[in-house]
Protein backbone atom coordinates (compact mmCIF):
# COMPACT_ATOMS: atom_id res chain seq x y z
CA UNK A 1 0.00 0.00 0.00
CA UNK A 2 1.22 3.44 -0.84
CA UNK A 3 2.26 5.68 2.04
CA UNK A 4 1.09 8.79 0.22
CA UNK A 5 -2.60 9.23 -0.49
CA UNK A 6 -3.77 9.77 -4.06
CA UNK A 7 -4.66 13.34 -3.18
CA UNK A 8 -1.17 14.07 -1.80
CA UNK A 9 0.44 12.43 -4.82
CA UNK A 10 -1.55 14.63 -7.18
CA UNK A 11 -0.73 17.75 -5.22
CA UNK A 12 3.00 16.97 -5.09
CA UNK A 13 3.19 15.97 -8.75
CA UNK A 14 1.73 19.34 -9.65
CA UNK A 15 3.94 21.21 -7.15
CA UNK A 16 7.15 19.56 -8.43
CA UNK A 17 6.17 20.05 -12.07
CA UNK A 18 5.79 23.79 -11.47
CA UNK A 19 8.96 24.32 -9.47
CA UNK A 20 11.71 21.79 -10.24
CA UNK A 21 14.16 22.79 -12.95
CA UNK A 22 17.25 20.77 -12.02
CA UNK A 23 17.88 17.20 -10.98
CA UNK A 24 17.77 16.41 -7.28
CA UNK A 25 19.23 13.21 -5.88
CA UNK A 26 18.06 11.75 -2.61
CA UNK A 27 21.05 9.80 -1.32
CA UNK A 28 19.63 7.28 1.08
CA UNK A 29 21.63 5.34 3.64
CA UNK A 30 19.94 2.28 5.00
CA UNK A 31 20.45 -1.19 6.34
CA UNK A 32 19.75 -4.08 4.04
CA UNK A 33 17.46 -6.59 5.53
CA UNK A 34 18.86 -9.88 6.59
CA UNK A 35 17.19 -12.90 8.08
CA UNK A 36 19.26 -12.52 11.17
CA UNK A 37 18.56 -9.34 13.10
CA UNK A 38 20.13 -8.10 16.25
CA UNK A 39 17.52 -5.97 18.05
CA UNK A 40 20.01 -3.33 19.18
CA UNK A 41 21.24 -2.86 15.62
CA UNK A 42 17.86 -2.85 14.02
CA UNK A 43 17.09 0.33 12.08
CA UNK A 44 13.50 1.07 13.04
CA UNK A 45 12.31 3.20 10.16
CA UNK A 46 14.75 2.41 7.36
CA UNK A 47 12.26 0.38 5.35
CA UNK A 48 9.49 2.99 5.58
CA UNK A 49 11.89 5.84 4.80
CA UNK A 50 13.06 3.99 1.68
CA UNK A 51 9.49 3.40 0.54
CA UNK A 52 8.57 7.02 1.12
CA UNK A 53 11.55 8.28 -0.92
CA UNK A 54 10.70 5.94 -3.78
CA UNK A 55 7.15 7.22 -3.83
CA UNK A 56 8.28 10.85 -3.83
CA UNK A 57 10.83 10.15 -6.59
CA UNK A 58 8.11 8.50 -8.66
CA UNK A 59 6.27 11.81 -8.86
CA UNK A 60 8.82 13.73 -10.94
CA UNK A 61 11.56 12.72 -13.38
CA UNK A 62 13.99 15.22 -11.83
CA UNK A 63 14.03 13.30 -8.54
CA UNK A 64 16.30 10.27 -8.22
CA UNK A 65 17.03 7.98 -5.29
CA UNK A 66 20.41 6.35 -4.70
CA UNK A 67 20.54 3.81 -1.91
CA UNK A 68 23.59 2.70 0.00
CA UNK A 69 24.21 0.33 2.83
CA UNK A 70 25.48 1.96 6.01
CA UNK A 71 27.83 -0.95 6.68
CA UNK A 72 28.87 -2.17 3.24
CA UNK A 73 29.25 1.18 1.48
CA UNK A 74 31.73 2.68 3.92
CA UNK A 75 33.29 4.91 1.25
CA UNK A 76 29.95 6.60 0.56
CA UNK A 77 29.22 6.89 4.27
CA UNK A 78 32.48 8.79 4.62
CA UNK A 79 31.99 10.86 1.48
CA UNK A 80 28.66 12.19 2.73
CA UNK A 81 29.64 12.30 6.40
CA UNK A 82 26.76 10.13 7.54
CA UNK A 83 26.93 8.86 11.13
CA UNK A 84 23.54 7.22 11.76
CA UNK A 85 20.62 5.73 9.81
CA UNK A 86 18.18 6.15 8.23
CA UNK A 87 19.87 9.13 6.57
CA UNK A 88 18.81 11.09 3.51
CA UNK A 89 21.16 13.57 1.84
CA UNK A 90 19.36 16.01 -0.45
CA UNK A 91 21.70 16.71 -3.31
CA UNK A 92 21.07 19.47 -5.81
CA UNK A 93 23.35 21.33 -8.22
CA UNK A 94 24.44 23.64 -5.37
CA UNK A 95 23.34 21.96 -2.20
CA UNK A 96 25.34 19.23 -0.54
CA UNK A 97 24.95 19.96 3.15
CA UNK A 98 21.30 19.12 3.69
CA UNK A 99 20.52 15.92 5.60
CA UNK A 100 17.68 14.17 7.31
CA UNK A 101 18.24 11.57 10.02
CA UNK A 102 15.20 9.45 10.82
CA UNK A 103 12.00 9.15 8.87
CA UNK A 104 10.75 12.48 7.44
CA UNK A 105 7.14 12.02 8.50
CA UNK A 106 4.45 14.35 9.79
CA UNK A 107 5.47 17.99 9.68
CA UNK A 108 8.96 17.00 8.59
CA UNK A 109 7.57 15.54 5.40
CA UNK A 110 6.77 19.06 4.24
CA UNK A 111 10.33 20.05 5.16
CA UNK A 112 11.58 17.26 2.88
CA UNK A 113 9.40 18.53 0.04
CA UNK A 114 10.63 22.12 0.55
CA UNK A 115 14.22 20.86 0.65
CA UNK A 116 13.77 19.06 -2.67
CA UNK A 117 12.31 22.17 -4.28
CA UNK A 118 15.08 24.38 -2.85
CA UNK A 119 17.76 21.95 -4.03
CA UNK A 120 16.16 21.85 -7.47
CA UNK A 121 15.98 25.62 -7.81
CA UNK A 122 19.01 26.71 -5.76
CA UNK A 123 16.88 29.34 -4.04
CA UNK A 124 16.58 29.13 -0.26
CA UNK A 125 13.84 31.81 -0.06
CA UNK A 126 15.62 33.44 2.87
CA UNK A 127 15.53 37.21 3.16
CA UNK A 128 18.20 39.23 1.34
CA UNK A 129 19.87 40.48 4.58
CA UNK A 130 20.15 36.89 5.84
CA UNK A 131 21.71 35.72 2.57
CA UNK A 132 24.21 38.61 2.75
CA UNK A 133 25.17 37.82 6.35
CA UNK A 134 25.55 34.12 5.62
CA UNK A 135 28.20 34.89 3.02
CA UNK A 136 30.46 35.80 5.96
CA UNK A 137 30.46 32.21 7.20
CA UNK A 138 33.89 31.05 6.11
CA UNK A 139 34.42 28.12 8.45
CA UNK A 140 32.72 24.78 8.54
CA UNK A 141 29.55 25.10 10.55
CA UNK A 142 27.39 22.23 11.65
CA UNK A 143 23.76 22.90 12.53
CA UNK A 144 21.70 20.13 14.10
CA UNK A 145 17.98 20.58 14.57
CA UNK A 146 16.16 18.03 16.70
CA UNK A 147 12.51 17.43 15.96
CA UNK A 148 9.78 14.91 16.72
CA UNK A 149 7.01 13.67 14.43
CA UNK A 150 3.74 15.53 14.90
CA UNK B 1 15.50 27.07 8.18
CA UNK B 2 18.81 25.34 8.92
CA UNK B 3 18.45 23.53 5.61
CA UNK B 4 17.82 26.82 3.83
CA UNK B 5 21.02 28.23 5.31
CA UNK B 6 22.98 25.20 4.13
CA UNK B 7 21.68 25.87 0.64
CA UNK B 8 23.16 29.39 0.80
CA UNK B 9 26.67 28.55 1.95
CA UNK B 10 28.66 25.37 1.24
CA UNK B 11 30.47 25.75 4.58
CA UNK B 12 27.21 25.09 6.37
CA UNK B 13 25.99 21.55 6.99
CA UNK B 14 22.51 21.19 8.38
CA UNK B 15 20.95 18.04 9.79
CA UNK B 16 17.33 17.61 10.76
CA UNK B 17 17.23 14.76 13.27
CA UNK B 18 14.23 12.76 14.38
CA UNK B 19 14.87 12.83 18.12
CA UNK B 20 12.78 9.79 19.02
CA UNK B 21 14.86 7.53 16.78
CA UNK B 22 18.19 8.60 18.27
CA UNK B 23 17.79 8.58 22.07
CA UNK B 24 21.55 8.70 22.65
CA UNK B 25 21.65 12.20 21.11
CA UNK B 26 18.69 13.31 23.20
CA UNK B 27 20.79 12.41 26.24
CA UNK B 28 23.98 13.91 24.88
CA UNK B 29 22.43 17.32 24.23
CA UNK B 30 19.97 17.13 27.17
CA UNK B 31 16.97 17.71 24.94
CA UNK B 32 13.85 18.56 26.93
CA UNK B 33 11.76 20.02 24.13
CA UNK B 34 11.74 20.34 20.39
CA UNK B 35 12.69 21.90 18.11
CA UNK B 36 16.13 22.16 19.64
CA UNK B 37 19.04 23.47 17.62
CA UNK B 38 22.73 22.85 18.25
CA UNK B 39 25.33 24.81 16.28
CA UNK B 40 28.90 23.49 16.30
CA UNK B 41 28.40 21.93 19.74
CA UNK B 42 28.89 25.43 21.21
CA UNK B 43 25.58 27.24 20.73
CA UNK B 44 22.20 25.76 21.65
CA UNK B 45 18.69 27.12 21.62
CA UNK B 46 15.17 25.80 21.93
CA UNK B 47 12.01 26.58 20.04
CA UNK B 48 11.08 27.70 16.57
CA UNK B 49 12.71 31.12 16.21
CA UNK B 50 12.40 33.82 13.55
CA UNK B 51 14.94 34.00 10.76
CA UNK B 52 16.99 36.87 12.23
CA UNK B 53 17.33 35.17 15.62
CA UNK B 54 18.37 31.89 13.96
CA UNK B 55 20.95 33.79 11.94
CA UNK B 56 22.24 35.52 15.08
CA UNK B 57 22.79 32.17 16.80
CA UNK B 58 24.65 30.79 13.78
CA UNK B 59 26.88 33.86 13.69
CA UNK B 60 27.45 33.59 17.45
CA UNK B 61 28.91 30.12 16.86
CA UNK B 62 31.33 31.66 14.35
CA UNK B 63 32.68 34.11 16.92
CA UNK B 64 33.18 31.37 19.50
CA UNK B 65 35.39 29.48 17.10
CA UNK B 66 37.80 32.31 16.47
Amino acid sequence: MALLSQEDQNFLRDHFAKSLQADVTLVFFTQHESKLTVPAQQCRYCKETGELLQEVAGLNDHIKVESFDFVKDADKVQEYGVDKIPAVVILGPQSKGVKFYGIPSGYEFSTLIEDIVEAGTGDSHLGAPTKEELKKVAEDTHIQVFVTPT
Amino acid sequence: MAHQMATENPHIRADVIEASEFPHLVQKYRIMGVPKTVVNESVQFEGAVPENRFLMEVMKAQKKKQ
